[in-house]
C-alpha cells in the first residue's frame, strides 16, 4: 500500500530539469510577494509610531520604530479577553462542525431515506439570505431560548453556518471511498458508526482539513453574528473588539489597529501551519488507492 | 447495500445538523418572506399586509438593475480571478520545493484576516494621500499620476473585486489544494511512459479528478460572492455614487437607510430566485463530472 | 496497518469535544450568577477607550454608593449601533439606557418605545441647556443630551497662512481665495466630503443655511429649493478644486486623517481634529488655530451642531429597571463625572448643560492642550448654528440666527436617504448643472415625505 517515496509524493509535473525548478521558485515567490505585501505594510507600520501613519508621501520604514502600539493594545483594550473568547469559540465551532459534518457528509454520501437529498439541497439555502436581514431573526430566537449574549449562542450559529458547506464537502469525498472497503469491513463484524470512523473517514482526511480550515476561519472572523448576539464586554470576540473602537466616525488608533491586526493574522498562520504539519502525513497515506 | 441500522445510524448523525440548520434557515427565511409582503418600517415587527407591491415597485425601480448589472459583473468578475488564481496557485503549490510551507503560509494569510481589518488595510493602503500603493507605483515608474482606486466608477469595481479576490483565493486554494494531494501517482507515471506531456497530464488526469471538487467550490464562491457585503460597504459604501451598489448593498439601503425593511425582504427574495437558478446550472455540471469519475 | 495508526489517534477528538461542551455550559452559566437585584443595561457608542475607562470606574462608584444596583455597560461602534438596537426592538430585549440619534426620537417615540424624561431634566434644569436641544417631543422630553457634537469648526494652519499672508477668510469668496492660494502640488486649500453619507448631507446643509435657506417652513411644509440651493451647491462645486482626490469616499474619520497628514490647511469639523491629534501628533497643535466660519451670502457663518442624546426605553420594549435607570442618569450626567466625561475626548466632547460648560476643572482642559483655551472656546461656541431636526423656519435677523423653536419629524427620512449628499455628489462628480440638481433633490424629497406619510 505504501508506494510513494518521501518527498516526492506530492509532485505531479517533474521537477528534474532546473529550468522548471527554477520557474516554480520564480512563481512561488512573486505571487507571496504580491499576495503578502499587505501583511508585509501591516506588520511594518504597525511599529511605526502613530504620527509616522500620517506621513504624506508615506515612508515605507520607520523612522523611530516602537513597541507603543502593542502596549496600547493590551494595556487600553481588552485584547486578550478577545482573543481567548475567539479561541473558544472558534474552537468549538470546528470541533463540532467537523464531527457533524464528517458524519452527516458520509450519511448524506451513503444514503438515500428519509428525503436527505432534499434536505441538502435545502441546506445551501443557509448561504443564500443576505445577512443583515438573517442575524435580526436568529438573534430574536437566541433571546426566547435565553442565550443572548453568551457564547454558546456565538458558538451555535457559527457551526449551524459551517455545517452545509462541510456536509457538502464530506459529502464529496465519501463518494470517493470505495463500497467494497466498507463492506468488507462490516462483514468482519463492524458497525456502521465503527466503519465511517476507521475506514471512511481516514480516506477522507483531506476534506476535514478543508472543513476545518474553513470552519475555523469562519468562526475567527465572524463579526456580525458576534455584534447582534454579544452584548458585554466580557463576552467579545477579537473582530468585535477590535471594531468597537474601529468606526468610520473616529478610529481611535490605527497604530493599535495595525497591531491588534498583526497579532491576528500570525496567530491564524500559525495555527494553520501546525494543523498542516500534523495532518500532512496523514494525507499521503490516505489518498493512495493504487 | 443498506445494514441493519442504519436508518437509526443516519437519522442519529443528521439530527443535529438538521436542527442547527433548520433552526439558520427557517426562522430568518419565514421572516424574510412574512416581511416582504408587507409594508413595513424599521423598528417594528410587522406592517400592513400589501401583496405583492414591494416586489412590483423593487421591479419597476432603476437602483434594482443598476445593482442587478454591478452584482453580475461582481460575481463573474470574483469567481473567475478566484478560480483561476486558485488552481493555478494550488498546482503552484503543490510541487515540492523547499520553503512550500512558508509560501503556502503567506499565500494563505489573506483568508484568515477578518474582513473589518483587512479592508481598513486595503483603504489605508489605498488612501488618495498617504496610500502606499500609488505611491510605490509611481515611485516604481508604473503610473505617472496617482490612481483614484477607490473614487473612479470604473476603478472602484476592480479595486473591490481586486482586494475580494486578494482575500478568498486562498479558500480555493486550500480546497483544491485537497483534492490534488488525492489523485493516485501511479496514473502519471503511466502517462508520462505513454508518452503525455505536463499540458496532456493535466487535462487527462487532474482536470476529472479534481472537476467536483473544482465545481463545487465554483459554485460556493458564486453563491459567497453573490451574498458579499461587508467588504465593498467598508470600501466604498457602494459608492462612487452607485458604481458598486450590489444587490446585498441595495438590502442594506432600503432596510437602514430608505426604513423599507419590505422592499429589503422583496430583493432579497428575488436574489434567492436568482441564485437558484444558477444553482440548477451548476448541479447539472456536478452530476456529470462526478459521473465521470 | 496505517489506517489504524490514524484512527488510534482519533479518539482524543471526543475528550476534547466533551471539554469544550462543559466550558461552554460554564460560560452559559456564567453570566447568571453575578445578577444583583436591580439591572440597569447601558448602552452607548462612545467608544475610545479613555472613555470606556471613564464610564468603568463611574460605573464601579455608582455601584459602590447603590449596593442592589447593577450596571451593565455595552460599547458599541456606532456603525454596529442600529443594527442592535433594531434586532433589541424586534426581540423586546432594550436596554434601560441607550444612545439614540435624534431622528429616531420621532418614530421611536411614537410608538411608544421611550420612556419620558422630564423629571431627571428638571433636576438639573432645563434652562441649563441650550433651548433647541430640549425642545419636547409631543409634549413629553423622550431623550436627555450627554454631549454636544459640534461639527463646524473652522481650524485652520496657521503656519501656512502667516507664510502665504492670507487671514482668515471672512465670506465665501475669501474662502474661495484661501484654499486656492494654498492648493499645490501635493498640497490642498481643503476638505469636505463627498460621499452618500450623512456627513456630505451635513455639509451641504451648512452652506444652505448660509446661503439664508431651510428645509421646511414653521409649518413643517417642504421649502427646499431656490437661490439657497443653487448658491451652496455652487459654491461647493467651486471649493471642489481645490480638495484632495478621494473625498468621494471620506467618512467622518477621513476628515481628521487628511488633516493630520498636513496636506490639508483649511478643514471645517468637529474638535474630534485636535483631541486626535493631540494623541497622534502634538505638535500639529501649535500650529492650528479657529477662526470664524466665513459668512454665506446670507450674512452668517451657519454652523451644524447637535445634542447626542440617551434615550431611557420603556417596557414595552423590555425596560425594567427604570427608577434605577433615571438615578444613574442623573448621577452620570451631572457633577464632576460630566467634567471627566468631557475630558476624555477633550475638546471634542462638549457638555451640554451651561454649568459643566463654565466649571474651571473642564476650562483647564488637558495637560496636552494647555495654553490653548482658544481651541476649546471656539469648540465650545454654538452660537449661529442649526441642526436638522430645529432648522424648520430658521431665519437670519441683524447677524444672528434665530429658531422657531419647533421639532421636526419629517426631515429624518430625508437625511436617512442621504438626499442632499446625492445633490453634492451629481454636482460635484458628474458635473450636473446645480439648479437641475436642486430639482432633482427637491422631487426625491416630495416622494419621500409622500411615502413617509403613508406609515
Amino acid at each position: 500500500m505504501r508506494r510513494r517515496e518521501p518527498g516526492r509524493y506530492e509532485a505531479s509535473l517533474s521537477l528534474h530539469t532546473t529550468t522548471s525548478r527554477l520557474a516554480v521558485y520564480l512563481l512561488a515567490f512573486t505571487a507571496a510577494v504580491v499576495i503578502g505585501f499587505p501583511f508585509l505594510w501591516m506588520i511594518i507600520c504597525s511599529f511605526k509610531p502613530p504620527s509616522e501613519l500620517y506621513n504624506a508621501p508615506p515612508l515605507f520604514w520607520p523612522v523611530a520604530a516602537t513597541l507603543q502600539n502593542y502596549a496600547d493594545l493590551f494595556i487600553q483594550t481588552g485584547f486578550a479577553r478577545y482573543f481567548v473568547n475567539s479561541l473558544i469559540v472558534a474552537i468549538a465551532s470546528t470541533a463540532l462542525s467537523l464531527f457533524f459534518g464528517s458524519i452527516g457528509g458520509y450519511v448524506l454520501a451513503r444514503f438515500d431515506f428519509f428525503g436527505l437529498a432534499l434536505f441538502a439541497g435545502l441546506s445551501l439555502l443557509c448561504y443564500m439570505l443576505p445577512e443583515t436581514l438573517v442575524v435580526i431573526p436568529l438573534y430574536m430566537l437566541a433571546s426566547l431560548l435565553g442565550l443572548q449574549d453568551t457564547l454558546v449562542s456565538l458558538v451555535g450559529a457559527n457551526t449551524a453556518f459551517t455545517l452545509p458547506f462541510a456536509l457538502w464537502f464530506m459529502r464529496g469525498y465519501f463518494r470517493t471511498v470505495p463500497i467494497a472497503y466498507e463492506e468488507s469491513a462490516m462483514l468482519d463484524g463492524c458497525n456502521r458508526f465503527q466503519t465511517f470512523w476507521r475506514i471512511s473517514l481516514p480516506i477522507a482526511l483531506p476534506g476535514l482539513v478543508s472543513v476545518g480550515v474553513f470552519a475555523f476561519n469562519n468562526a475567527w472572523n465572524e463579526y456580525l453574528f458576534a455584534l447582534v448576539l454579544i452584548s458585554s464586554e466580557r463576552n467579545k470576540t477579537l473582530p468585535l473588539g477590535l471594531s468597537t473602537w474601529i468606526g468610520q466616525d473616529s478610529i481611535y488608533s490605527w497604530g493599535m489597529l495595525l497591531s491588534g491586526s498583526v497579532l491576528l493574522t500570525l496567530f491564524s498562520v500559525a495555527l494553520y501551519a501546525a494543523t498542516q504539519s500534523k495532518l500532512a502525513p496523514g494525507l499521503a497515506d490516505g489518498g493512495n488507492k493504487g | 447495500m443498506v445494514h441493519r441500522g442504519d436508518r437509526l445510524f443516519a437519522a442519529v448523525a443528521l439530527l443535529p445538523s438538521v436542527a442547527l440548520v433548520l433552526m439558520l434557515i427557517a426562522v430568518p427565511a419565514i421572516a424574510i418572506f412574512a416581511l416582504s409582503v408587507q409594508e413595513v418600517s424599521l423598528g417594528r415587527a410587522s406592517g400592513t399586509f400589501v401583496g405583492l407591491a414591494n416586489f412590483r415597485a423593487v421591479l419597476a425601480s432603476p437602483d434594482f438593475y443598476t445593482a442587478l448589472i454591478n452584482t453580475f459583473i461582481w460575481v463573474v468578475g470574483n469567481v473567475v480571478f478566484e478560480m483561476a488564481l486558485g488552481l493555478g496557485l494550488a498546482l503552484l503549490l503543490q510541487q515540492g520545493f523547499r520553503f512550500r510551507s512558508l509560501a503556502r503560509a503567506v499565500i494563505l494569510a489573506p483568508y484568515l484576516l477578518p474582513t473589518i481589518v483587512a479592508v481598513l488595510v486595503w483603504r489605508y493602503m489605498f488612501d488618495d494621500i498617504v496610500g502606499i500603493v500609488n505611491r510605490g507605483l509611481m515611485v516604481v515608474g508604473l503610473i505617472e499620476r496617482p490612481l483614484q482606486w477607490l473614487t473612479s466608477p470604473r476603478m472602484a469595481m476592480f479595486s473591490v473585486i481586486l482586494v475580494s479576490t486578494w482575500k478568498f483565493a486562498p479558500f480555493v486554494v486550500i480546497a483544491l489544494l485537497g483534492i490534488l494531494q488525492a489523485i493516485p501517482l501511479d496514473q502519471y507515471d503511466a502517462a508520462k511512459l505513454d508518452g503525455a506531456n505536463a499540458f496532456g497530464r493535466f487535462l487527462h488526469i487532474t482536470l476529472p479528478h479534481i472537476l467536483p471538487v473544482f465545481l463545487l467550490t465554483a459554485l460556493l464562491r458564486t453563491i459567497w460572492s453573490f451574498h458579499k457585503f461587508d467588504i465593498i460597504y467598508l470600501l466604498t459604501g457602494g459608492g462612487p455614487i452607485d458604481a458598486t451598489t450590489t444587490l446585498p448593498i441595495l438590502v442594506y439601503f432600503k432596510a437602514f437607510h430608505d426604513f423599507d425593511v419590505g422592499g429589503a425582504a422583496a430583493v432579497a427574495l428575488i436574489m434567492l430566485a436568482l441564485i437558484l437558478a444558477c444553482l440548477g446550472v451548476y448541479f447539472a455540471l456536478l452530476r456529470r463530472s462526478e459521473r465521470r469519475l | 496497518m496505517t489506517m489504524h495508526r490514524v484512527a488510534d489517534r482519533r479518539p482524543s477528538r471526543r475528550a476534547v469535544l466533551k471539554g469544550f461542551a462543559a466550558a461552554g455550559a460554564f460560560t452559559l452559566a456564567a453570566p447568571h450568577v453575578a445578577r444583583a437585584a436591580e439591572v440597569v443595561r447601558f448602552l452607548h457608542d462612545e467608544t475610545d477607550p479613555p472613555t470606556v475607562e471613564f464610564f468603568n470606574k463611574a460605573i464601579a462608584a455608582f455601584q459602590a454608593d447603590n449596593p442592589g444596583v447593577t450596571i451593565e455597560m455595552e460599547a458599541v461602534g456606532s456603525a454596529g449601533r442600529l443594527q442592535k438596537v433594531t434586532a433589541m426592538l424586534n426581540a423586546g430585549t432594550m436596554p434601560e439606557i441607550f444612545k439614540i440619534l435624534p431622528e429616531e426620537r420621532f418614530s421611536f417615540g411614537a410608538q411608544g418605545f421611550l420612556e419620558p424624561l422630564d423629571d431627571v431634566i428638571a433636576e438639573i434644569g432645563v434652562d441649563q441647556y441650550p433651548a433647541r436641544m430640549i425642545a419636547p417631543i409631543d409634549g413629553k422630553r423622550i431623550s436627555i443630551p450627554y454631549t454636544i457634537g459640534h461639527s463646524s469648526v473652522f481650524w485652520y494652519r496657521d503656519d501656512l497662512f502667516s507664510a502665504k499672508g492670507i487671514a482668515p477668510p471672512a465670506d465665501w469668496a475669501a474662502y474661495l481665495a484661501a484654499a486656492k492660494a494654498l492648493t499645490s502640488g501635493d498640497q490642498y486649500g481643503t476638505v469636505f466630503p463627498v460621499n452618500k453619507n450623512r456627513v456630505t448631507s451635513l455639509f451641504f446643509s451648512q452652506y444652505y443655511w448660509s446661503a439664508g435657506g431651510t428645509y421646511f417652513d414653521k409649518d413643517l411644509k417642504l421649502v427646499f429649493g431656490g437661490e439657497p440651493a443653487v448658491k451652496a451647491l455652487e459654491f461647493q462645486k467651486a471649493l471642489s478644486k481645490f480638495v484632495p482626490p478621494g473625498v468621494a469616499n471620506y467618512v467622518n474619520n477621513d476628515l481628521v486623517n487628511a488633516y493630520l497628514t498636513e496636506k490639508v490647511a483649511i478643514d471645517i469639523w468637529a474638535a474630534r481634529l485636535i483631541s486626535t491629534a493631540a494623541l497622534n501628533k502634538p505638535d500639529l497643535i501649535a500650529r492650528t488655530k479657529a477662526a470664524k466660519r466665513p459668512a454665506g451670502p446670507a450674512g452668517v457663518g451657519v454652523g451644524f451642531a447637535n445634542a447626542n442624546n440617551l434615550a431611557l426605553s420603556s417596557e414595552k420594549v423590555g425596560s425594567r429597571s427604570i427608577a434605577a435607570a433615571k438615578k444613574f442618569l442623573l448621577y452620570i450626567l451631572t457633577g464632576d463625572r460630566a467634567v471627566d466625561f468631557a475630558l476624555t475626548a477633550y475638546p471634542h466632547l462638549i457638555p451640554p448643560t451651561a454649568s459643566v460648560r463654565s466649571d474651571p476643572r473642564l476650562l483647564a482642559g488637558t495637560p496636552q492642550l494647555a495654553g490653548r483655551r482658544d481651541l476649546a472656546d471656539a469648540s465650545f461656541d454654538i452660537s449661529n448654528t442649526l441642526d436638522f431636526e430645529s432648522e424648520a423656519g430658521a431665519t437670519i435677523e441683524n447677524g444672528t440666527v434665530v429658531t422657531t423653536g419647533v421639532s421636526n419629524p419629517l426631515i429624518g427620512t430625508i437625511i436617512a436617504r442621504d438626499i442632499p449628499a446625492q445633490m453634492v455628489q451629481r454636482v460635484v462628480l458628474q458635473d450636473l448643472d446645480p439648479t437641475e440638481a436642486v430639482a432633482w433633490g427637491r422631487s426625491e424629497m416630495e416622494a419621500t415625505l409622500a411615502k413617509a406619510r403613508k406609515i
